[in-house]
C-alpha cells in the first residue's frame, strides 16, 4: 500500500517534470509545421532554416558574444570577491557576503528597471556593453558562492605549509590556492556563461536592435506566432544546457578526487 | 649555546588566555619536546615560533636577533603538521621540491637535494605518487623530508606520530632520532604521549593550562618532578598527603599513614610521593626500618617479567606498586604489606 | 608591544585590495541604481520646475498664484505644456483642456484671479488649485498614491479613491498566484525531493539528473515547451479529444490554469534541491529504529520522518514563494490579462507609456516586500535555532 502511494507519486511528479521536455522535442524534427503528434517524418530543414535565418543567426552570436564577456567579468568580480572575503573576520564576512549575494534575490525585473535608468542617464545607453554589465551582476553571485565553496573545502593548512617552506603570499596563491580551487572558479564560469545566455528580463530591457540577444528573439517568437523554428532553437538551448550540466558534473568529480 | 630563546609570552585570543609568560630556551642541534594534555597550549607555542600567530606580548629570539614580527616564509623554520598539510595536486618529488623552487634554486641542485631527501626517509621509488596515494607513515615522512630539504634552522613537528598505530609510531620514532642525530639540527616536537617524549628527546617542556611547569631532562622529570602535576603526568605515582612539623635537619613529613624525616632541601613540603617501581611487596612485615604499609590486593596485570597490583590502604586510597612475577601473582583480596626507603620519597612542591 | 598589531599576520591590507574592484562594481552598478529607483519613484522635476514662480507664491493670496500660474504657463513651450497638461490630467480629468487652453492665451489674460476665472470658469474650484499646489513640488508622493489607491483629501485624511485600487488589486493578486504557485510546487517537490535522498541508487540517481536536466534548462525554454503543450491545437488538446475526453478543444492556455502550471513546473527545482537537502541528513536509522518499536511505515513516515522534513519545505517555500513573487515571463506567456503579477506592469510602465516614474514605485512596493519576507524568513530561522539549541 505505501509502496503504491510512493511509487505512484514519484513517477507523476518526475514525469511532470521531465515529459513536457522529452514531448515537445520531437516536434523540431517533424517536417510539418503544426506542432502536434503524430509526426509525418523526420528531417533537419527546420534546423537548417534556422541557422541560415540571420533573424535567429544574429541574436546567437550576440548572445554569444555577451556571454564570454559576462564570463570574464563575472569570473573576475566574482573570484575576487570570494578571495577577499575569505581574508577578513567573521562579521565583515557575513555583511559581504549578504552584499555580494544580493542580486540573485532581486527580481530581475526591479534590477532591469534600476539599470535601464542608471545606464540610460549616464550614456552607457542599451547594447552590448549595458548587457555585459547587467548579466555580470547576477551572474557574478553565482561565481563567489562557487568560489567560496571551494575556498571553505580548502586545507588552510596547505597555505600555511607553503609559508613555512618560504613561499610568498604571492607565491602561495598561484602555486596552492588557484590550483586547488580551479574547479570552483571554472565551475563558476560555466554558471555565469549558462546564467547570461539564458537570460530574458535584463536583455529586454537593455539590449538595442543591435545587441539582441536569442532569448529575446525567442520570447519575440512566442508572442508572435508559434512556429517550428522556435522548437527548434529551444532544443538548440536545451542541449546546450545539458552539454554544460555534464561539463559541470565533471568539474565536481576532479574537485572531489585530490581529498578522498 | 642558546640558539631559540623565547621570552616572556603572552597570547590571548579574544578573552581566552591560551599562553602565560611561557619562556624556553632551546640549544643548537638539541631535541626538545612540548609534553602536555590536550589544549594546553602546545600548538599555539608551535604557532607563534612558526610564525602563523601574532603574540599579545613577549619575544621570539633567533640566535639573538628578535624574529617576533618576521612572517613565516622569512623565518626558514621548517615544520610538520599535525595532518601533514601535502599538497594534494603534486607529486611527492613536487612537493619536496616546493622550497626549493620557492628559493629559486637551479634544476641540478634541486634534483640532487629532492632525491637526497626521499633516500633519507627511503621514499625514492615514490617520487612520482601522488601523496593520497600513500599510507599514513609514508605521508608523514613526506612531510618530514619537504620540511628538512631546504635545511632549517629549527624543524618544529606537531603531534607527528599522532595518526598512526603503535608499531609504526615506535619505527618513525627511531629513525627520527636517527635524522636528527645525522643532521644535528633544533628540533621541537610536540606530543601529548609521554612515552614518545621520554624516548626521543633531550630536554622535555612540561605544559598545562598555558603554563610551562617543568622544563628539564626525561631522567629529571621522572625522578625530581617539581609539582604534583608533573608527578602525575610523567610516569605513574603514589601521592600522599600531609604536613611538615618542625624545621632544618628536624624536620619531618606526617600523613595520616606514615612519617619520616625530610632532607634539608625538601623541608616545606606537604606533599611527597613514590613511583610504583620503588615499592616492595611482601606477606610478612620487613621490619628492617622501611616505611610499611599493611594493603589488600584489589587488582593485578600480568605482564610477564613483572605484575603492577593495584592496593588498598587501611585509609581507603589507592596504591600502585611493581612486583617481580617469577612465582607467581597474588590474588585479589590478599592482604599484604608494601614498603619503601624513605630516600626513595621524593618530596612535591 | 608595538608591532604586536602590526604583524604581517594579518591579511587585512590584501583582503583591501582584492575587494576594492568588486565592492566598487557592486556598489556603482547595483546597489546606487537600486537606491536611485527610490529617488526616481518620488522625483518630480517634470513638473516640479515648470511651476517655480506659483512654488514661491503666497498660499492665502488668490491674485498672486493667479499671477504667478499664467507667468509660469507662458513660459512653457509647447511640448513643456503638453507635458504638464497630461500629467495633471493624470490626477482629474479635465485638467489637460484647462492648462492647455490657458496656456495658450496666458499672456492675454488679465493677471489676476478674477481674470482666470473670468476666462475659464474651471479655475474658480478650489480643487484644480489644490492639485497644482500637490504636484508641483520637487517631490511628490504621487506615484505611490496611485500605487496604493491613497489619497490625502483636502482636510489631510487618507481615503481610498474610488476606481484607483488596481494596483493593490496587481499586487493581491500576486500574492494570491505566488501562493498558489509555492503550493502546487511543495506538493509536486516533496516525493521527488523524497526519492532522491531515500529511493534505490537507481531511483536517486534518475530522478536526480531529471531535476538537474530541468534545472539547467533556461525558464524560456521550458516556458516554450509549455506553450506548445497547452495551445489550443496542441497535444494536450489533441490527447484529450483523441481519448474522448472532451469533444473539442478547451482553453488550456493565456488562463489562470497556463500560467500556474507553466510557473509551477519553472519552480520546481528551487523546492527540491533544498527539500535533498535537508532530508539526506536524516539518518535511515532513525525510520528502521521506528519500524522496529512496531510502528507501520506510514505511521513512521508521519511521526518520525515528515516532521523533520519541514525545515527543507520551509526553505524551498520560501524561495519559491519569493521569486514567484516577481516573475515577469512565464506568466506573460502562458496567462491571461487578468493573471499579470506585479512585474508585467512594472515592465509594461517602462515599455508601453515610458512613465518611469510608476515603474520606480511599483518597483520599490516588489522589493520591499520581499526583503520583508527575507528578514522574515531570517528571522524564523534564528528562532528555530535558537529552539534548538534550547532542546
Ligand atoms: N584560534 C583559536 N581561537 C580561540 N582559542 C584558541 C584558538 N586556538 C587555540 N585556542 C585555545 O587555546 C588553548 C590552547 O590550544 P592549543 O595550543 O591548540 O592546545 P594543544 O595543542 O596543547 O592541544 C585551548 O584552550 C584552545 O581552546
Ligand atoms: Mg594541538
Amino acid at each position: 500500500m505505501s509502496r503504491l502511494i510512493y511509487w505512484v507519486s514519484v513517477t507523476f511528479c518526475a514525469s511532470f517534470l521531465i515529459l513536457p521536455l522529452v514531448v515537445v522535442w520531437p516536434l523540431a524534427f517533424n517536417p510539418s509545421s503544426f506542432l502536434t503528434y503524430p509526426m509525418e517524418g523526420f528531417t533537419f530543414d527546420w534546423f537548417a532554416k534556422v541557422l541560415s535565418d540571420p533573424g535567429w543567426t544574429r541574436p546567437m552570436l550576440n548572445s554569444v558574444r555577451v556571454a564570454l564577456g559576462v564570463t570574464v567579468l563575472a569570473v573576475v568580480i566574482g573570484g575576487l570577491a570570494a578571495l577577499g572575503v575569505m581574508m577578513t573576520r567573521r562579521g565583515t564576512q557575513i555583511v559581504l557576503s549578504a552584499l555580494f549575494v544580493s542580486p540573485l534575490v532581486v527580481p530581475s525585473v526591479v534590477v532591469a528597471v534600476a539599470l535601464a535608468y542608471a545606464f540610460g542617464r549616464t550614456g552607457v545607453g542599451g547594447g552590448y556593453l549595458s548587457l555585459v554589465l547587467a548579466h555580470s551582476i547576477v551572474a557574478a553571485p553565482l561565481v563567489f558562492l562557487s568560489v567560496m565553496t571551494s575556498l571553505r573545502g580548502l586545507d588552510p593548512n596547505l597555505d600555511l605549509a607553503g609559508a613555512s617552506l618560504g613561499a610568498s603570499r604571492i607565491y602561495r596563491f598561484f602555486t596552492v590556492t588557484l590550483p586547488l580551487t580551479a574547479p570552483g572558479f571554472a565551475a563558476g564560469a560555466v554558471f555565469a556563461f549558462i546564467t547570461s545566455f539564458d537570460e530574458v528580463v535584463l536583455a529586454l530591457f537593455l539590449a538595442d536592435p543591435g545587441s539582441s540577444t536569442l532569448p529575446i528573439a525567442l520570447f519575440a517568437g512566442l508572442r508572435d506566432r508559434l512556429e517550428p523554428p522556435i522548437v527548434v532553437v529551444a532544443v538548440l538551448l536545451s542541449v546546450l544546457s545539458v552539454l554544460f550540466l555534464m561539463l559541470l558534473n565533471y568539474l565536481q568529480k576532479r574537485h572531489a578526487a585530490p581529498r578522498s | 649555546m642558546t640558539s631559540l630563546e623565547i621570552k616572556n609570552i603572552n597570547k590571548h585570543y579574544g578573552a581566552v588566555q591560551a599562553l602565560h609568560d611561557v619562556s624556553l630556551s632551546i640549544n643548537k642541534g638539541e631535541f626538545v619536546t612540548l609534553l602536555g594534555p590536550s589544549g594546553s597550549g602546545k600548538t599555539t607555542v608551535l604557532k607563534i615560533l612558526a610564525g602563523f600567530e601574532p603574540v599579545t606580548s613577549g619575544q621570539v629570539l633567533m640566535e639573538g636577533r628578535d624574529v617576533t614580527a618576521l612572517p613565516p616564509e622569512k623565518r626558514n623554520f621548517g615544520l610538520v603538521f599535525q595532518g601533514y598539510a601535502l599538497f594534494p595536486h603534486m607529486s611527492v618529488y613536487d612537493n619536496i621540491a616546493y622550497p626549493l623552487r620557492v628559493r629559486r634554486q637551479s634544476k641540478a641542485m634541486i634534483d640532487e637535494r629532492v632525491l637526497a631527501a626521499l633516500d633519507l626517509v627511503q621514499l625514492r621509488k615514490f617520487a612520482n605518487r601522488r601523496p593520497q596515494e600513500l599510507s599514513g607513515g609514508q605521508q608523514q615522512r613526506v612531510a618530514l623530508a619537504r620540511a628538512l630539504v631546504f635545511k632549517p634552522d629549527v624543524l618544529l613537528l606537531d603531534e607527528p606520530m599522532s595518526a598512526l598505530d603503535k608499531q609504526l609510531r615506535h619505527d618513525l620514532q627511531e629513525e627520527l632520532r636517527e635524522i636528527h642525530r645525522s643532521l644535528g639540527t633544533t628540533f621541537i616536537n610536540v606530543t601529548h604521549d609521554q612515552e614518545e617524549a621520554m624516548h626521543m628527546s633531550d630536554r622535555i617542556a612540561i605544559m598545562d593550562h598555558g603554563q610551562i611547569k617543568q622544563y628539564d631532562t626525561a631522567h629529571q622529570l621522572y625522578r625530581r618532578p617539581a609539582s604534583r602535576f608533573v608527578a602525575e603526568f610523567v610516569g605513574k605515582s603514589n601521592v600522599f598527603q600531609g604536613e611538615v612539623r618542625g624545621s632544618g635537619s628536624s624536620a619531618r613529613f606526617y600523613s595520616a599513614s606514615f612519617e619520616m624525616p625530610l632532607a634539608d632541601a625538601q623541608t616545606g613540603a606537604s606533599t611527597v610521593m613514590i613511583r610504583p617501581e620503588d615499592a616492595e611487596i611482601t606477606t610478612t612485615a620487613p621490619n628492617d626500618g622501611r616505611i610499611t604499609l599493611p594493603v589488600q590486593v584489589i587488582s593485578s596485570t600480568y605482564s610477564g617479567d613483572r605484575a603492577l597490583y593495584t592496593l588498598l590502604q587501611s585509609d581507603g586510597a589507592d596504591f600502585i606498586a611493581y612486583a617481580p612475577a617469577r612465582s607467581g601473582v597474588f590474588p585479589d583480596g590478599t592482604d599484604i604489606f608494601v614498603s619503601f626507603a624513605s630516600q626513595d620519597v621524593i618530596a612535591l612542591a | 608591544m608595538s608591532h604586536a598589531k602590526s604583524q604581517p599576520h594579518g591579511s587585512r591590507f590584501a583582503a583591501f585590495l582584492l575587494l576594492l574592484i568588486p565592492t566598487a562594481i557592486f556598489l556603482l552598478i547595483f546597489v546606487v541604481p537600486l537606491g536611485s529607483i527610490i529617488s526616481l519613484s518620488l522625483e518630480n522635476t517634470a513638473l516640479g520646475s515648470r511651476f517655480v514662480t506659483f512654488n514661491a507664491a503666497a498660499e492665502n493670496n488668490p491674485d498672486q498664484r493667479a499671477q504667478a500660474v499664467l507667468q509660469d504657463l507662458g513660459a512653457m513651450d509647447q511640448k513643456q505644456l503638453g507635458e504638464v497638461a497630461r500629467m495633471l490630467n493624470q490626477e482629474k480629468s479635465g485638467f489637460r483642456s484647462l492648462i492647455l487652453d490657458t496656456g495658450k492665451k496666458a499672456k492675454t489674460i488679465p493677471p489676476s484671479m478674477g481674470g482666470l476665472v473670468a476666462f475659464d470658469k474651471r479655475w474658480a474650484e478650489p480643487d484644480y488649485w489644490e492639485i497644482i499646489s500637490k504636484n508641483a513640488g520637487a517631490i511628490s508622493w504621487r506615484h505611490y498614491q496611485k500605487v496604493s489607491g491613497l489619497k490625502l483629501d483636502a482636510a489631510g485624511n487618507l481615503t481610498i479613491a474610488k476606481g484607483d485600487l488596481i494596483f493593490m488589486r496587481v499586487m493581491g493578486r500576486t500574492l494570491v498566484i505566488s501562493v498558489e504557485v509555492t503550493l502546487l510546487t511543495l506538493l509536486i517537490s516533496y516525493p521527488v525531493a523524497f526519492a532522491v535522498a531515500r529511493g534505490s541508487r537507481r531511483t536517486a540517481a534518475t530522478i536526480l539528473t531529471i531535476v538537474m536536466v530541468s534545472f539547467w534548462t533556461s525558464v524560456l525554454v521550458r516556458t516554450t515547451a509549455w506553450v506548445v503543450l497547452l495551445q489550443t491545437n496542441g497535444l494536450i488538446n489533441n490527447l484529450l479529444v483523441w481519448l474522448g475526453i472532451v469533444r473539442e478543444p478547451i482553453q488550456l492556455i493565456f488562463n489562470r490554469f497556463g500560467a500556474l502550471v507553466a510557473m509551477t513546473h519553472v519552480l520546481l527545482p528551487f523546492a527540491i534541491l533544498p527539500m535533498i537537502n535537508v532530508m539526506r541528513t536524516i539518518p535511515k536509522a532513525q525510520s528502521d529504529a521506528s519500524r522496529s518499536l512496531g510502528a507501520g511505515p506510514i505511521e513512521t513516515f508521519l511521526r518520525v520522518y515528515f516532521p523533520q522534513t519541514l525545515r527543507g519545505v520551509a526553505v524551498g517555500g520560501g524561495t519559491v514563494f519569493i521569486l514567484a513573487l516577481g516573475f515577469y515571463i512565464t506568466p506573460a506567456l502562458t496567462g491571461g490579462p487578468n493573471d499579470q503579477m506585479l512585474a508585467y506592469f512594472i515592465a509594461d510602465f517602462v515599455n508601453k507609456t515610458l512613465n518611469w516614474g510608476m515603474a520606480a514605485a511599483l518597483s520599490v512596493l516588489l522589493l520591499l516586500i520581499v526583503i520583508l519576507l527575507i528578514c522574515l524568513g531570517k528571522l524564523i530561522q534564528r528562532m528555530l535555532a535558537k529552539r534548538e539549541r534550547a532542546i
